[in-house]
């Protein structure tokens, strides 16, 4: 790892190679002083290529969903070939779609399912049986409890800032090198130096995720709460480093005497072999932490003494270009939040009902019910009534759930809203999206509520590798 | 620095395997997965069903209830799994390379002062112009030392000394390569030859960092480091890739108590914006020699000043802490050994198997000897005596041009540029500016690479 004075320089002299003002300070560290403008500018529109059909042997094609059906199966319009594709399902692994309408939502839990799907909405009532739950699609609903894992509470004001990208449409890149970042399939791609950036006006404590995925030693500096969105200014903002392992926070204050504060590293949870996490990073302004999960693992929480110091916006990423390093972004999601307690990426298993809450306690029993807004735990003979306020998660102890019979119309369909539903996929046309639900029974969708469609879940579990195929995946030609 | 000579070199890259003999495919052999790359970056694996004249490439996918059918214009890439051809090496079994770079397989025929004859397998007698000529590599005999890896038996692993606690893993076999994740040794005396051409493929993802021992008679690493204190063992060399520094790539000496000197580290960075490249190692003992092309191109060539250290006949291959790694498609195969020595270009060039050559014009060949016309007087070769024959430059034909033809890879190396009339499973027909209409076993091909439609428009004449 290099010094803070190797960085600094390294820093300056990849982003600002000619336009900086610099002092050396006595202990040879570089401060940078004055205002650095550096001309930013929108994407380039990359050539329309629509939506994505990927198959589970690594075939992509692009072009169009014209309409599906489990009686004659899918049709897809490509325009490299003459006709319309029809396909059966068996081989296929995901359709994403290159438009899909935001939907506005204001949730106040999230639900995560045993079978891994997840959906935002509120709770009403919980007993032995059912979880009452309010969603955006079908208004209030019974959910058996047996198939839910776990409920996070969202803090108040929890509002979805930002779900995409299904477009290039305000986010910049920085003006010393246009090339750096290009954008296709939903995903942003960097392979050389640069900066891509965007307001998402952040003010108060927030939830950034992204799919972080790369090739080769690569090195992404995240600025969060930035002022600048096309380049990297010195004010009050906290840079996260990001290696192939590894992830650091720093905070740069141009201001202060020393501006530059390392608050330390860590190193990923579980990183050899991958090349694809979901990151998240948590800004608690209240308690003046910052947060990075990896996966939804927990890698490193960092506590700012001075208390939460960046006064900036937006989000800037600077690809470092380390030797043929490439990095891709996509997935974001970015939601803001206020109060103490923050939404709960991780998860307990275990074989009782768990709480967690405000104050990081948490407690473990047989949850009787929620009811009038508040909990009853049973723990023994005693009852205890708490208030939901108080609570940031609700782990369910693990029941055994019957293997389900697969489908090949067995999908799985990811919200631009967020979260992502598991169905029994009857009909896609351009008016409708109909489809039979284990736990919510007939579901129906517009067609443009849907980003991706996920076929024959749990393919990766169905090949009996000798090593772990997701280790070496991309290895084969 | 040095090159090898272009022509013997680049035909001896798969000589080892060719033959004039017909194709056989092994009996249980499948038909594997053909796979479709377009224009705009899709790919799809499937069958080829057919190509024809009108633009038309149909294509059968699993999950399609009918064949599908493509745009030529927007293919760019074709590639089909490689079947394993049997060879026959034979006294005029040879490999010729055009002036093109072009490369053809088959059995030499005959000669006259105009054409070649070459009698091929995959598409029956062929009538080559002497103009086109650059060169000409008999096949001998089985030159094939090891070929394919097929499971972890025969082969040493070990822990590498260099690996952290809990940081040493295995190698693991899976479809014909090895895998590490994690710092591995996996080593095996392949008894290599004095003159040996080493190829494989690498494919990683994060950091690459590889040692390869070669001409080792350890099949345990060796901890650098801790060299002179650890066990014994015999001089070898080690070549070190990896994509983490900016020179990525060295050849060192190793031997028991002499200092540690690298014959020279050089900067591929075309080595870090990659997640794969072929390997290929030519190694000539008594010249000191050791040259390495990857993905066919020449990148260095060494020379150990103080004589050829490798004590041992065997290969090692150990992964340092990193990343993730695949190696597939080892082949050891005899070489010819003929590295740079710049043929004349105003004669014909008849290299003899004992090293020597002789320089006059090409006369004639045919019942399996070559008339040769040196200054003093004629001569007749046999053909089993001669090893390769580098031909006089001659003014060519103009050269086809390029944008509008399709280059189609041989399975065992080697590209013809084309156009292709028709595709069928069991017959392609072609048109090649050095001989014309023929019909070819599609067979003979892993790839067909297509012209971009503008530059193919730009080919075109224009009224």
């Amino acid at each position: 790892m290099r010094g803070d004075a190797d960085w600094v320089l390294f820093f300056v002299c990849l982003v600002f190679p000619a336009v900086l003002t610099a002092q050396i300070q006595p202990d040879g560290l570089f401060i940078v002083r004055g205002g650095i403008q550096s001309a930013g500018q929108p994407f380039a529109t990359p050539p329309e290529q629509g939506d994505l059909l990927q198959f589970l042997d690594g075939s992509v094609l692009h072009g169009e969903l014209k309409r599906m059906d489990a009686a004659s199966g899918l049709y897809w319009e490509n325009p490299a070939a003459k006709n319309p594709i029809d396909l059966q399902p068996g081989h296929i692994d995901s359709i994403r779609f290159a438009r899909a309408a935001s939907v506005t939502v204001a949730p106040t839990a999230l639900l995560r399912f045993v079978n891994g799907d997840d959906l935002p909405g509120s709770v009403t009532a919980l007993d032995d049986e059912h979880l009452g739950f309010s969603t955006w699609f079908g208004g209030p609903l019974a959910i058996p409890r047996a198939s839910v894992q776990t409920i996070t509470f969202l803090s108040s004001n929890y509002a979805i800032l930002y779900d995409g990208p299904s477009d290039a449409a305000g986010w910049v890149i920085g003006g010393h090198n246009p090339e750096s970042w290009t954008f296709r399939d939903g995903s942003f791609i960097s392979g050389s130096p640069g900066t891509l950036g965007r307001n998402f006006n952040l003010s108060g404590s927030s939830t950034i995720e992204f799919d972080l995925a790369w090739n080769g030693l690569f090195e992404l500096l995240v600025g969060i709460y930035s002022d600048a969105v096309d380049h990297f200014d010195y004010g009050k903002a906290y840079v996260l480093v990001f290696t192939r392992d590894e992830v650091n926070l720093r905070h740069v204050d141009a201001a202060r005497q020393i501006p530059l504060r390392n608050f330390g590293g860590a190193r990923w949870p579980a990183s050899a072999g991958k090349n694809k996490v979901r990151i998240t990073m948590q800004s608690n302004k209240e308690e003046g932490t910052v947060a990075v999960f990896v996966d939804n693992v927990l890698a490193k929480r960092w506590k700012d003494e001075n208390g939460f110091s960046a006064t900036g916006r937006g989000l800037l990423f600077q690809q470092m270009g380390g030797a043929g390093a490439v990095v891709k972004l996509s997935n974001f999601k970015i939601s803001q939040w206020q109060g103490r307690w923050e939404p709960e990426p991780s998860a307990v298993m275990t074989n009782v009902d768990v709480i967690r809450f405000i104050n990081h306690d948490q407690a473990a029993g047989k949850i009787a019910g929620i009811n009038g807004g508040n909990l009853t735990l049973a723990l023994g003979e005693t009852l205890l009534q708490i208030p939901l306020q108080r609570v940031t998660q609700i782990n369910f102890a693990a029941t055994p759930v019957a293997a389900a019979t697969r489908s090949p119309w067995e999908v799985r369909a990811s919200f631009p809203c967020g979260g992502s539903l598991s169905f029994q996929l009857l009909k896609w046309s351009d008016k409708e999206v109909s489809g039979q639900s284990a736990i919510f029974g007939p579901l129906a969708f517009q067609p443009g509520q849907i980003r991706q469609l996920e076929f024959n879940p749990g393919h990766a579990q169905a090949a009996a590798p000798v090593m772990s195929d997701k280790e070496f995946e991309g290895l084969d030609e | 620095m040095n090159r090898i000579l272009p022509s013997l070199a680049a035909l001896s890259l798969a000589a080892a395997l060719a033959s004039s003999a017909p194709a056989q495919l092994p009996p249980n052999s499948s038909p594997a997965t053909d796979s479709l790359l377009f224009r705009n970056g899709d790919l799809l694996y499937g069958q080829l069903l057919a190509i024809d004249p009108t633009g038309a490439v149909l294509w059968r996918h699993p999950d399609a209830a009918q064949p599908i059918e493509f745009k030529l214009d927007t293919i760019a890439q074709i590639d089909f799994p490689a079947p394993k051809i049997s060879t026959a090496p034979s006294n005029n079994a040879c490999r010729l390379l055009l002036a093109n770079g072009d490369s053809l397989e088959g059995g030499l025929v005959s000669s006259d002062r105009e054409a070649i004859a070459l009698q091929t397998w995959y598409a029956g007698r062929l009538s080559i112009p002497r103009a086109s000529l650059q060169s000409l590599v008999f096949i001998r005999r089985s030159r094939v030392v090891f070929d394919e890896i097929t499971g972890l038996e025969g082969w040493t692993q070990a822990s590498a000394a260099a690996a952290a606690p809990g940081e040493s893993g295995q190698w693991t076999y899976r479809g014909g390569a090895f895998y590490a994740s994690k710092t591995a040794s996996i080593a095996r005396d392949l008894k290599l030859p004095d003159v040996a051409e080493i190829q494989f493929d690498l494919a990683w993802k994060g950091l690459l960092n590889l040692a390869v021992a070669l001409y080792t008679d350890s099949l345990l690493p060796i901890y650098l480091l801790n060299k002179d204190q650890g066990p014994d063992f015999g001089g070898f060399y080690s070549l070190r890739l990896d994509n983490a520094n900016y020179r990525n790539i060295d050849l060192w000496p190793i031997k028991k108590n002499e200092p540690l000197h690298g014959l020279g580290q050089l900067t591929f960075p075309a080595l870090n914006n990659k997640a794969r490249v072929h390997v290929d190692l030519r190694v000539s003992k008594p010249q000191h020699k050791i040259a390495l092309s990857l993905d066919d191109t020449l990148v260095k060539e060494w020379v150990d000043p103080a004589g050829f250290t490798g004590e041992g006949t065997g290969l090692r291959f150990v992964q340092n802490p990193g990343g993730v790694i695949k190696l597939s498609h080892l082949r050891i195969t005899h070489w010819d050994g003929i590295f740079e020595e710049p043929a004349p270009d105003s004669t014909d060039v008849c290299w003899f198997e004992n090293g020597q050559k002789i320089a006059g014009p090409i006369q004639s060949i045919s019942n399996g000897k070559i008339g040769l016309r040196p200054p003093n007087r004629p001569l007749q070769i046999p053909l089993a005596e001669l090893k390769a024959i580098t031909f006089a430059r001659r003014q060519a034909s103009p050269p086809q041009t390029r944008a509008a033809t399709v280059r189609a890879t041989f399975a065992q190396g080697g590209v013809l540029t084309l156009i292709l009339e028709t595709w069928r499973p069991d017959e392609m027909i072609i048109h090649s500016a050095d001989f014309g209409k023929a019909r070819i076993n599609p067979a003979a091909f892993t790839r067909l690479k297509f012209p971009a439609p503008e530059m193919k428009a730009a080919a075109e004449p224009k009224e």
